[in-house]
């Protein structure tokens, strides 16, 4: 299977098509990663809210505070744009969409295609909803840009500057992951964790007077 | 009564995945190294249906075509790299599933992530790790509403799977 | 004299988070001493069992049967130990 990826790359080099080389060479790697470290990001929510456990949470607090360090030497030196997207009630709405398709779907778009390479096929529907709901959101994007405005695109260096926007990104991620630490370390013994689910043990324990939580 | 004779267990076996944290600084190099080369962090829901992303630092020789074919091989690499890790860890297999909750499940929260990441823009790695990453404040806003939405969809997805409450009433 | 018994769990194509909650449920409902074998099919969801078994500590045992099933073994600890709330 290397070797038909390695054919794959060298028929688009041939093809005199470099970036599609590379993009897929690339996808190679991220989907490599991603599957054998197990990383999701729905799991960081979960894990500390059910149960308590910290590991995947911190885990993307460092890969967050890894990306912001070198993405940000990249813009700094060589001046690379990055994502730098208008902010606004779109952004708002946008995320909490997505936010609540992730919990449902237990998927983001990322691993949703990693664990389709797994064979895990019931993640070939979350593709097509994301197809799907990609293009309906095409539309709606371009509904609420023409009514509602495009946002403002606001670069936290050009406010801050670089010293303290960089220092301030990496405070709010160290606070992140101590505070899942934390969160982590207070819980133990009380399974499960969650709201939802300590109510189960309660019921469960029929006439245990304190609760989980 | 808590806690007397709690420790870590030995624990005995294991999957033969990499740690969390190696993948997170895998992840984040990747995304440096993605910027230096395109201009851009990477981003997936955009190459899922088709819009030619525009990268600064690239030139396609084929226009708007190659970019939209360099998407679509970003993701198909994506999948197939993925398999390739499972099939080397000896874990790869066909999972079928014997319910009805986690296909209308995914095809649901699937639907909505789709919309959601034209309107945020982006999804948690284009629009939140890219935008965090490029010292973004769109970035932050979307990834403190994604959170919030997450925790709302996480419980809604237990209430479905009715294990929030199956011993309620016994 | 006790008896110690073993539950079996198949959740070999359930998805995160229904193979912790299982197991946990499989647990709760287990006598102390008793063994609960949950048969999982995502490498995820074993490292989500091992680590809340091993936060718990709940001695268990894992084995990759190689081909996308891992069979985990949990003994549930006399007393409390096991993490259970009175």
């Amino acid at each position: 299977m290397v070797v038909g990826a390695g054919v794959v790359a060298a028929a688009l080099l041939l093809a005199g098509l470099p970036v599609a080389a590379g993009f897929w060479v690339f996808g190679f790697g991220v989907g490599y990663v991603v599957q054998r470290s197990r990383l999701c990001f729905v799991g960081a929510v979960r894990d500390l809210l059910l149960w308590r456990i910290p590991s995947l949470a911190r885990a993307v607090a460092l890969l967050l505070a890894v990306s912001l360090v070198g993405v940000a030497a990249v813009q700094h030196f060589t001046g690379a744009p990055g994502n730098v997207f208008p902010v606004g009630w779109h952004t708002v709405v946008g995320g909490l969409l997505f936010g609540l398709g992730m919990g449902l779907a237990g998927s983001c778009a990322l691993t949703t295609l990693v664990r389709l390479g797994e064979g895990t096929a019931v993640y070939a529907l979350a593709l097509a909803g994301l197809v799907g709901g990609g293009l309906i959101g095409l539309v709606l994007r371009a509904w609420w840009t023409a009514r509602l405005g495009a946002g403002t695109v606001v670069f936290l260096p050009d406010v801050l500057g670089w010293p303290l926007s960089l220092l301030a990104g990496l405070a709010v991620l160290g606070g992140i992951a101590l505070a899942a630490g934390l969160a982590g370390t207070r819980a133990r013994g009380r399974w499960p964790a969650g709201a939802s689910a300590s109510r189960t043990a309660k019921g469960f324990r029929a006439g245990a007077a304190g609760g989980a939580g | 009564m808590m806690g007397s004779a709690r420790g870590r267990a030995k624990p005995m076996g294991s999957e033969s995945g990499w740690s969390y944290l190696a993948g997170a600084v895998a992840f984040g190099l990747a995304e440096a190294l993605f910027t230096l080369w395109t201009g851009r962090t990477i981003g997936i829901t955009s190459h899922l249906i088709g819009i030619p992303v525009a990268f600064p630092r690239l030139s396609p020789g084929g226009g708007r075509g190659e970019l939209v074919v360099a998407g679509a091989l970003l993701v198909a690499g994506i999948v197939c790299g993925a398999a390739l890790a499972a099939m080397w860890g000896g874990e790869w297999r066909l999972r079928l599933p014997r319910r009805w909750q986690p296909p209308a499940l995914a095809a649901t929260g699937g639907f909505l992530m789709g919309v959601g990441a034209r309107l945020a823009p982006g999804c948690n790695v284009g629009g939140v790790i890219g935008g965090i990453a490029s010292s973004s404040l769109q970035g932050w806003v979307e990834g403190l509403f994604m959170l919030a939405g997450a925790l709302l969809g996480i419980k809604l997805a237990l209430r479905a799977e009715s294990l929030g409450s199956r011993h309620r009433s016994p | 004299m006790i008896c110690v018994a073993t539950h079996y769990l198949d959740l070999a194509d359930e998805v995160c988070p229904v193979p912790l909650l299982r197991v946990q449920e499989a647990l709760r409902q287990a006598a102390a001493g008793d063994t609960v074998v949950a048969r999982l099919g995502h490498a995820r969801a074993v490292r989500n069992v091992m680590e809340w078994a091993e936060r718990e500590g709940i001695s268990f045992t894992v084995r990759d049967e190689r081909g996308g099933t891992w069979q985990v073994s949990l003994r549930k600890n006399g007393g409390d130990a096991g993490g259970v709330r009175p």
